[in-house]
């Protein structure tokens, strides 16, 4: 049984790459705008706001002595309807994150690489990839991560280590511009895009025990938050004013690795890797969703189920009819309450509902035996 | 077949085996007037004559002046040949079919049967899908006997068992499991003699036809299950705590539980240096990756991003390809196509025109190509170099091959995204498999730390103090002392 688990190791890895992956793409402009250059700001704030939930999150699965999963933990505490309530939220939030992801990579590619794709021609083979790992389990999804991390964040470092000796800091400066409401009001309306601890939620019953998961869980997380920061910080650092209309950032910071064009694009390679950890995102976003929707319609059943699945990626075909920048600014306005009740209220009361549930486990087992003795005396 | 279990009576069995097999050619009845009267049963093909009349005729005739029983016949014979007594139909019938004499005494109710096997096949020698330039050059041949003695010549332990088995409805053929007592696990050995016995078919003809029936599931395209001609490998991999299965008339003797990182380990590694073997192993790594993507990076970057090829070399590759008249991707595939059919018809030409008109076709055929202008140079050295670093990895040419080609396809279809895509598909199947609870890609993903010690970097042997972690042993984990 343990052998289907995954380990905190592993979780920590996967923390690192999906925490500055797709951060790097539309967010930085979009923030920019919003706040100026207090962006890097917003995105610390935010990120230590996660770290908060995150422990909170590993608090639940480390006190789960049954390994209760996350529906049956709900189920058992606030009860069958408010979970499927829960269940709803958490499906449309990340249908929205990977409808926003994959349009950002999408204009990714028709920028960047010049590729110049359908829609549908660019969604189908992402989305037989993620149903490929969803169906293959989220083991898959922690060893795929844990084979290319060491790529990825070289990569990363390949990118990102000229461009470092080449900004500017006075782009930073006066620090922080804005006053404290708008920063707080840009932190608010920027969470959609964070909490990316929420896959742990759907995979409570399915890691290993270990001693010290805290170390290794927050220093991947640390890690990744840290190269975000970092990363806003160097754009902001080399754009300055221009950072609100530079829309996908790692393209455009990319270029800055280069010393000279006639060597070659070399940095797109790099950019090639590092693409890879927003496809894991993707597909883990995916795994999610499916175990929502799996949930939601009462399926019970531990192998992959090919309609639930068909039915997860379809929802990314919105961009056909309705672009994510359109989706994002309808949507949102609406949904940033019940998202941030469920990507930040729930973390923070999960040890507790956990422990709840367990309790009642506890008693019903109790219970259980007490009959199974009544039975026997008769 | 006939249920004759309940004759208690041997006489009844001779009946039998005469009934269905007496007019075959090579069916040979010998009996003898002894008190009670013997009859001797053979088969003229399977059975070595000189053992007959020497170990089974000879002493037989010797106690002509006792009164014989199943029990004297089988303790006189014992001291010349191996000597069982069958207590059924089924199995006197499969060890008279394997070359052992039949011995009907009358009035007893058990067979006394001789193993008189006639010795066949080719002697010990090096096996010719593993050369290696230094090491042992012993390797397994056709009889398993004499596959069995290669292994017991190594492994003068009372812990090395084997498990006989019978698979076939009409080749009978014996499979032979071997396994440490002490090292494997116990789980992993009892599922593949399960898997084994549980095998219902035809005939098993060679161990490549049992491969198939140990895996779990079906898989595309990877080995799951190890084969190696040479008794120093598999002797390695019994100690490392793995089963080997021999299959009576085939060379190829199979390992099991079975990981990815196997195929890029040969033999001659452990006879050499560490480092030496760890830079050698980072080559051919390099040569698979560069042999599988290669084609397709290049068609990729020559159809869509050009950008990346640097200034000077794109304007080279531009000049040499600038009146092909083929896509990129044509152009590779038909390089790729072309070097497979050479390849292909190498195999099944004669040893001594075989290398010549490869050498001949290759470069008759690619020097012409480009000067007629059809293939342009830089494909086909991408094609000959990925083509040539196929064969670092000997166990897998024909997969990487078929991976190569699907990968220029879908390279050349649909760029970088879907070269990426692939590539993290592929690594997303292969983390996946799982065969006797091993993951395929331990010790990498899972990460196993300890298990680096032997992957594609090896530390020396002599440090290599525990045994490997991903195959769960955990028992007797330690190589050395308690």
């Amino acid at each position: 049984m343990m052998q289907n688990k995954v380990k905190w190791s592993q979780i920590a890895l996967i923390l690192l790459l999906i925490v500055p992956g797709g951060k790097y793409l539309s967010l930085p402009a979009a923030l920019a705008q919003q706040v100026g250059k207090d962006s890097w700001i917003v995105i610390a704030v935010l990120l230590l706001l996660d770290a908060i939930c995150l422990a909170m999150t590993i608090k639940a699965a480390v006190i789960n002595k049954h390994n209760l999963s996350f529906n049956s933990v709900l189920t058992n505490t606030v009860g069958a309807v408010p979970s499927k309530v829960i269940y709803v939220i958490f499906f449309v939030l990340l249908q929205m994150r990977i409808i926003t992801l994959m349009a950002s990579v999408y204009k990714l590619f028709a920028a960047t690489f010049t590729i110049r794709s359908s829609w549908v021609g660019f969604w189908l083979p992402i989305s037989a990839f993620c149903l490929l790992v969803v169906a293959k389990g989220f083991k898959t999804i922690a060893r795929l991560n844990q084979l290319l991390s060491v790529l990825v964040m070289f990569s990363l470092v390949s990118i990102l280590i000229y461009p470092a000796t080449q900004l500017d800091v006075r782009n930073l400066l006066p620090l922080p511009q804005s006053d404290f409401a708008t920063i707080l009001q840009g932190t608010f309306n920027s969470t959609f895009w964070f909490a990316d601890y929420m896959f742990l939620f759907f995979v409570l019953d399915s890691i290993c025990p270990s001693r010290h998961p805290y170390v290794s869980v927050m220093s991947g997380f640390g890690v990744g938050a840290v190269l975000t920061v970092l990363m806003n910080v160097l754009f902001i650092a080399l754009y300055g004013p221009l950072a609100p209309y530079t829309d996908l950032a790692m393209s455009k910071v990319s270029q800055f690795a280069l010393a000279l064009n006639t060597n070659g694009r070399l940095d797109w390679l790099s950019l090639s890797v590092w693409t890879t950890s927003v496809f894991i995102k993707l597909a883990l976003f995916t795994f999610s969703a499916y175990k929502c929707l799996q949930f939601l319609i009462g399926n019970k059943q531990l192998k992959f189920n090919y309609w639930i699945g068909a039915i997860v990626v379809v929802f990314s075909l919105t961009p056909l009819f309705l672009s994510s920048d359109k989706l994002l600014k309808y949507m949102l306005p609406y949904t940033v309450y019940p998202f941030c009740v469920v990507q930040y209220v729930l973390p923070l009361f999960l040890p507790l509902l956990v422990k709840i549930a367990n309790n009642k486990h506890d008693k019903r087992i109790v219970e259980k035996l007490n009959l199974s003795e009544v039975a026997a005396n008769e | 077949m006939k249920n004759k279990s309940k004759v208690p009576v041997a006489q009844q069995y001779l009946k039998d085996l005469q009934s269905a097999y007496g007019d075959s050619e090579d069916f040979r009845v010998r009996t003898l007037a002894l008190k009670p009267e013997v009859v001797v049963v053979s088969l003229d093909t399977m059975c070595d004559d000189n053992k007959i009349s020497h170990c089974v005729l000879e002493p037989l005739l010797c106690l002509a002046q006792q009164t014989l029983s199943a029990d004297i016949v089988e303790q006189k014979l014992s001291f010349a040949v191996k000597v069982t007594k069958a207590v059924n139909y089924e199995q006197m019938t499969e060890l008279f079919f394997n070359g052992y004499t039949l011995i009907f005494i009358q009035g007893e109710s058990k067979v006394v049967c001789a193993d008189t096997r006639i010795a066949l096949g080719r002697a010990v020698m090096e096996p010719p899908t593993s050369i290696v330039l230094s090491g042992p050059r012993e390797g397994f041949v056709e009889d398993v006997k004499t596959n069995l003695t290669l292994l017991r010549k190594r492994l003068k332990t009372e812990r090395f068992k084997t498990v006989e088995l019978s698979v076939g409805k009409y080749t009978n053929t014996n499979v032979t499991v071997c396994y440490i007592d002490d090292i494997v696990k116990k789980d992993v050995l009892e599922e593949i003699l399960q898997r084994i016995s549980a095998i219902d078919t035809d005939g098993i003809l060679d161990s490549s036809y049992l491969s198939s029936y140990l895996e779990s599931h079906r898989t595309l395209l990877f080995n799951r299950v190890g084969s190696t001609e040479k008794p120093d490998v598999v002797c390695g991999k019994l100690l490392e705590g793995r089963v080997a299965i021999i299959v009576d008339g085939s060379p190829m003797v199979l390992t099991c539980p079975y990981l990815f990182i196997e195929d890029l380990q040969a033999p001659g590694d452990y006879h050499q240096s560490s480092d030496i073997t760890s830079v050698s192993r980072v080559l051919r790594f390099i040569s698979v990756i560069v042999s599988v993507f290669l084609p397709a990076m290049f068609v990729c970057l020559e159809k869509y991003n050009y950008q990346i090829i640097p200034l000077k070399f794109l304007i080279t590759v531009l000049n040499a390809t600038e009146a092909i008249p083929f896509s990129p991707l044509t152009e590779m595939l038909l390089v790729i196509v072309i070097f497979d059919i050479l390849r292909e018809a190498n195999l099944r030409m004669p040893t001594a025109v075989g290398m010549s008109l490869s050498l001949v076709g290759a470069i008759v055929l690619g020097d012409a190509a480009v000067k007629a202008g059809l293939l342009g140079a830089p494909a086909v050295m991408v094609g000959a170099l990925s083509g040539i670093g196929l064969y670092t990895m000997p166990q897998n040419t024909l997969v990487l091959s078929l991976l190569r080609l699907i990968f220029t396809f879908i390279g050349g279809v649909m760029g970088l995204l879907g070269v990426i895509i692939g590539i993290m598909s592929l690594i997303a199947y292969m983390v996946s498999m799982q065969d006797y609870g091993v993951p395929f890609l331990a010790p990498y993903a899972p990460a196993i730390p300890h298990d680096k010690q032997d992957a594609v970097l090896q530390s020396p042997l002599a440090r290599q103090h525990k045994r490997p972690q991903s195959l769960n042993n955990t028992h007797n984990a330690t190589r050395r002392g308690k």
